[in-house]
């Protein structure tokens, strides 16, 4: 085979492996304390938990904290599991607050502070990307929620 | 009767008041929501009585509080503006599960879907104004909006759908000279009637904002105005809608008013229809324009109803929404009204209003 032959299929290839990890980045997963028995859930579940709407598990209700720590996977979350903007997303947490009440829904930031708050409550979840996911420790992945 | 509603209203206020100090000093880690509503609404219009164009420049707020302390619940809500400072909402609940809920206090009743929707949060409405068929007490609406007793609350879930049970009794309004008075959580309090509300609503989609639902409500209104005496027996019925389809958003309430005279009251008994239909247009993320219908049947020759000249007979609302950065949102609305006296309003309204933080 041509040298030139070599070097293209070679450049085609690493091209290759890199975007297959490139569009991986973004894959959302569903994320809890190492110690937490909850169970995979489905984005249509997610999504309810998201809005406010009481998810129990073993007799206790879930609660959602919200990931604000990386902008592009907040923005993949609103748009493909909520299906709505960040602010239409704020105006219905405002507004199902001044329904019923305090909404149980907390934005976090910062990433230490997001898993802090994960390992304080063994029933909380919290969504962020797959290669965040696996760089965190004293965390676990429920399952995949979104794939690119 | 009066005794033993003061006596009532006494232990409510006082269990809702020693619930919330325990709770302050048991328990000071908990989730808690503070939200402030301010708004800023200027107008001008006139009408056809003096035909003389008048403008008006209101600034109001409404501050909310709600947190939890374990399965207790606290909420609180107060209005404040120039002419008014008031405990709108103050409840205390118990989650006896996840979906019930059990509240004492001071509470929006369950009249319709507005009134418990939007409560005091002009940023929450697509209008700058309630429809005068659900206007709060002192704004000249005949409604008991606000109850102070007890309410249940229950959601049912059933695949992607939920159906909530909203029921409560408790003390409502007296009928003063200046129109309805409610029961007040501080300072000097109506001695009102007893009144039960019982509401259900069918949400097709749990996690969307579509709602179909129905209500009944009676409430005992005791009369305090200038040459009545006795009470008057309030009845309602009504259904109410709201749903998306596509860029538009619907929302309709009908409902239909009935009141006797009980108690030494002398008036005829009398019933009206009354209802609103509104529609809004989403043309982007921050323009909505909107059109609203008022229409009641009140016989204005009625005593009692007479009580009430501010209500509107006929009416029509158009105007458009500006959702802009920061959860700001202005609102151009203009409003032509055929009140219960026979005198038609006209008014440009624009109104800023944000929810904070």
């Amino acid at each position: 085979m041509n040298i030139l032959w070599r070097i293209a299929l070679m450049l085609t290839l690493c091209c290759g492996v890199c975007g297959v990890a490139h569009a991986g980045d973004r894959d959302l997963v569903i994320v809890a304390s190492a110690k937490s028995t909850l169970p995979p859930f489905t984005p249509a579940e997610v999504r309810r938990i998201y809005l406010g709407i009481p998810v129990v598990h073993d007799g206790r209700q879930v609660y959602p904290l919200h990931n604000m720590a990386d902008q592009e996977a907040t923005e993949i979350f609103m748009q493909k599991i909520l299906f709505m903007s960040s602010s239409a997303y704020e105006k219905r947490v405002v507004s199902h607050t001044f329904r019923n009440g305090a909404s149980q829904i907390v934005n976090y930031k910062n990433l230490g502070s997001l898993v802090n708050a994960l390992n304080e409550e063994v029933n909380s979840l919290t969504v962020m990307t797959q290669v965040t996911a696996a760089s965190v420790p004293g965390i676990k992945v429920l399952g995949g929620l979104w794939r690119e | 009767m009066t005794n033993m509603h003061d006596g009532l209203k006494r232990k409510i206020l006082t269990g809702v008041l020693a619930g919330v100090a325990a709770m302050l000093f048991c328990d000071f880690s908990h989730a808690a929501d503070f939200l402030l509503f301010p708004d800023v609404t200027l107008s001008r219009g006139k009408n056809s009585a003096d035909d003389v164009t008048s403008s008006e420049k209101m600034f109001s707020g409404s501050i909310f509080y709600s947190g939890d302390f374990g399965k207790l619940r606290t909420l609180a809500e107060a209005f404040i503006s120039k002419e008014e400072r008031e405990i709108e909402r103050a409840q205390i609940g118990w989650h006896l599960q996840p979906d019930t809920s059990i509240w004492f206090g001071r509470f929006h009743n369950a009249t319709g879907m507005w009134n418990t929707d939007f409560h005091h949060g002009k940023y929450l409405e697509t209008t700058a104004e309630r429809p005068r068929i659900v206007s709060f007490e002192d704004d000249g609406g005949v409604l008991p909006q606000h109850i102070l007793g007890a309410l249940l609350q229950h959601t049912r879930y059933s695949g992607n759908s939920a159906y909530l049970i909203d029921a409560s009794a408790g003390i409502g309004p007296v009928l003063r000279d200046e129109g309805l008075k409610p029961t007040a959580v501080l300072g000097k309090r109506e001695s009102g009637g007893t009144g039960i509300t019982l509401r259900m609503s069918l949400l097709p989609d749990a996690a969307a904002e579509d709602k179909i639902g129905g209500f009944v409500t009676r409430t005992r209104i005791p009369l305090k105005a200038s040459g009545f005496s006795g009470d008057a027996i309030q009845s309602v019925a009504g259904v109410y809608a709201n749903f998306e389809l596509q860029k538009w958003n619907f929302l309709e309430e009908a409902m239909y008013i009935h009141h006797r005279a009980s108690g030494g009251a002398s008036f005829a008994s009398v019933g009206m229809w009354a209802g609103y239909a509104q529609a809004a247009y989403k043309i982007n993320n921050w323009l909505s324009p909107y059109a609203r219908i008022e229409a009641a049947t009140p016989d204005a020759n009625h005593p009692y109803l007479a009580m009430f000249p501010a209500y509107t007979r006929l009416g029509g609302v158009v105007g458009a929404r500006v959702d802009l950065p920061y959860r700001q949102v202005v609102k151009l609305e203009y409003q032509g009204l055929r009140r219960n006296d026979e005198t038609y309003d006209r008014k440009a309204v624009l109104q800023w209003s944000t929810v904070l933080p």
